[in-house]
């Protein structure tokens, strides 16, 4: 029973790692950024949603302004300063870097410094009886382990099941290519950076419910997205549901049965995989 | 009609295109021969858009090029068949034909059936993906690819390039066939056997210039420049 709590507590770590580290994947695999600003949009997700559920009391409806504000941001960002510097991959580190300082700054000035946690108004604080057992679950949890599943599908469909995902995926073998078919890859980068800073601020937002929210929050997650994208393989939806898996797991059995050796247990699998697959399980050879 | 005076490119810091001129004409087939490194694929780039032209310009019907984007200058009507193939490794056959697929105002656009009617081994093969394909295959699938885009110039670098000769024979009929139904190829070559038989009009590119133009017939009865410029 024991075992079985745990490894739902590991799946929804799970379910929130692949939220985080999706959107970051699939910026750097279509950009080639690799978006250090990625855990700020993730931390900003989660007090926007915090806020949210304390001045209208409905989650839903903080999950909505956090994924929406986050994307908006990210659009902003990609527009009028991103783009500006691609390909250059020192301007890129430095900027994203920057922004991280600049967000956490102004995320301290409204939310302060010490840590908070979102709580759940309604059913949501509850917990169900799972079917089949005398299991009591945290409704949240449930919530997390269900969005993560629909917005994984989702994301599966629109990559492989549409012409926007085709698009995508061919700016990841071929950028220049896609460009010379006659496809603006500058609104394609837009919306994609966009799109991964949505899935940032949603994670954030379902998170806080679970993971506590403060500062360093945004760094703790961001190593966490960088773990699991280099395990699964960089730039690879795929490997991003499986490295979430990984580290969602093997981090929370780690907290619950060695917690001296919780960090270990995370980076163990990170330096076995580079040193067999240096480009990560499903990853590719060539970049 | 694509017109292209005075191209200057660069690649890095080395000086690559010198003032490349040349003309090419709708239906028919305008050759660009050249050694190896003599600025063939900086042309064909410069052209697409994808390195930026320093100096000079590139007309196509009334329209400059030059300073465009490769997604604009796509959508005026030039598609591209890269040197190296460059199939989307990860999308299928089909999916790589309808990704830039477009009518381009043609009276008889491509459509797939037609593609796979001209090449029945990718309609075969529609399911798989590109890094599955035979180096034929995958010529065969970005000519299909560039097709698709319903263009008025298309632009080949060396596409018979690694290919077994039955392929390189292919290759040759359906330019002849793209030339006939009212396309403007713009063909770079090394197979100088392939350039001869397809070129309506034949340019040779050396240290960034170019250095020669003529028929096929021209060429042929001059032993002196073959030998100067490409070493055939
Ligand atoms: N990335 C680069 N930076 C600097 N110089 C380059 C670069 N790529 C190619 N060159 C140089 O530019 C010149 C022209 O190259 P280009 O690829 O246009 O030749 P090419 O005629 O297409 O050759 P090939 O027949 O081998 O395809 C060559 O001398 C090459 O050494
Ligand atoms: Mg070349």
């Amino acid at each position: 029973m024991q075992l079985l709590v745990q490894t739902l507590n590991g799946l929804t770590l799970a379910g929130i790692m692949f939220l985080v580290s999706s959107g970051f994947t699939l910026v750097f695999g279509v950009m080639r950024v690799a978006n250090l600003a990625h855990g700020a949009f993730y931390l900003l997700g989660g007090y926007i949603a915090f806020s949210t559920v304390q001045v209208i009391g409905n989650f839903f409806l903080g999950v909505l302004v956090a994924a929406v504000t986050t994307a908006v941001l990210g659009l902003v960002l990609e527009r009028t300063l991103i783009n500006r510097i691609r390909g250059n991959v020192m301007a890129e580190v430095l900027l994203t870097l920057g922004l991280v300082f600049v967000i956490d700054d102004v995320a301290l000035a409204i939310w302060g410094g010490d840590p908070l946690s979102l709580k759940l108004p309604g059913l949501l604080a509850e917990s169900s009886t799972l079917p089949g057992s005398h299991l009591v679950y945290p409704n949240a949890r449930l919530l997390i382990l269900g969005v993560a599943v629909l917005v994984g599908l989702g994301l599966y469909y629109l990559l492989r099941r549409t012409r926007v995902g085709a698009i995508v995926r061919a700016g990841v073998d071929d950028r220049e290519m896609v460009g010379a078919m006659g496809i603006n890859v500058r609104l394609v980068f837009t919306a994609v950076f966009a799109l991964g800073a949505l899935l940032a601020g949603m994670g954030g937002a379902l998170g806080a419910t679970v993971l506590t929210l403060g500062p360093g929050s945004d760094a703790t997650i961001l190593t966490f997205a960088l773990v699991t994208v280099i395990v699964g393989g960089l730039g690879s939806f795929e490997g991003a549901v499986l490295g979430s898996l990984i580290v969602g797991l093997l981090s929370n059995y780690g907290e619950a049965y060695f917690p001296s050796l919780a960090h270990f247990a995370l980076f163990a699998p990170l330096v076995v995989v580079l040193l067999i697959r240096p480009q990560g399980v499903l990853g590719r050879t060539t970049a | 009609m694509i017109t292209v005076q005075n191209l200057h490119t660069y690649r890095g810091l080395s000086y690559v295109l010198q003032g490349v001129g040349l003309t090419a004409e709708g239906a028919s087939c305008t050759t660009i021969l050249g050694r190896n490194g003599m600025g063939k694929t900086t042309l064909v780039e410069t052209v697409m858009g994808l390195l930026p032209a320093r100096e000079g310009s590139i007309d196509l019907d009334g329209n400059e090029l030059a300073g465009k984007s490769p997604y604009q200058i796509a959508r005026q009507g030039v598609a591209l068949v890269p040197q190296g193939r460059r199939v989307f490794s990860s999308l299928t056959v089909e999916e790589n034909l309808t990704l830039g697929a477009r009518r381009g105002g043609s009276a008889n656009p491509w459509t797939l059936e037609r593609v796979y009617d001209l090449f029945p081994n990718l309609s075969r093969r529609r399911r798989n993906r590109g890094s599955d394909l035979s180096g034929g295959e995958q010529q065969m699938l970005v000519i299909g690819r560039a097709v698709m885009t319903n263009p008025r110039v298309l632009v080949m670098d060396e596409p018979s390039e690694g290919l077994a000769p039955v392929i390189v024979d292919l290759v040759g009929t359906v330019i002849d066939q793209l030339r006939q139904q009212g396309l403007c190829v713009l063909l770079v070559e090394q197979n100088y056997g392939l350039a001869v038989d397809v070129a309506d009009k034949i340019y040779i590119l050396s240290g960034g210039q170019i250095v020669w133009d003529g028929t096929s017939r021209e060429l042929e009865q001059s032993p002196d420049v073959r030998h100067e410029h490409l070493g055939v």
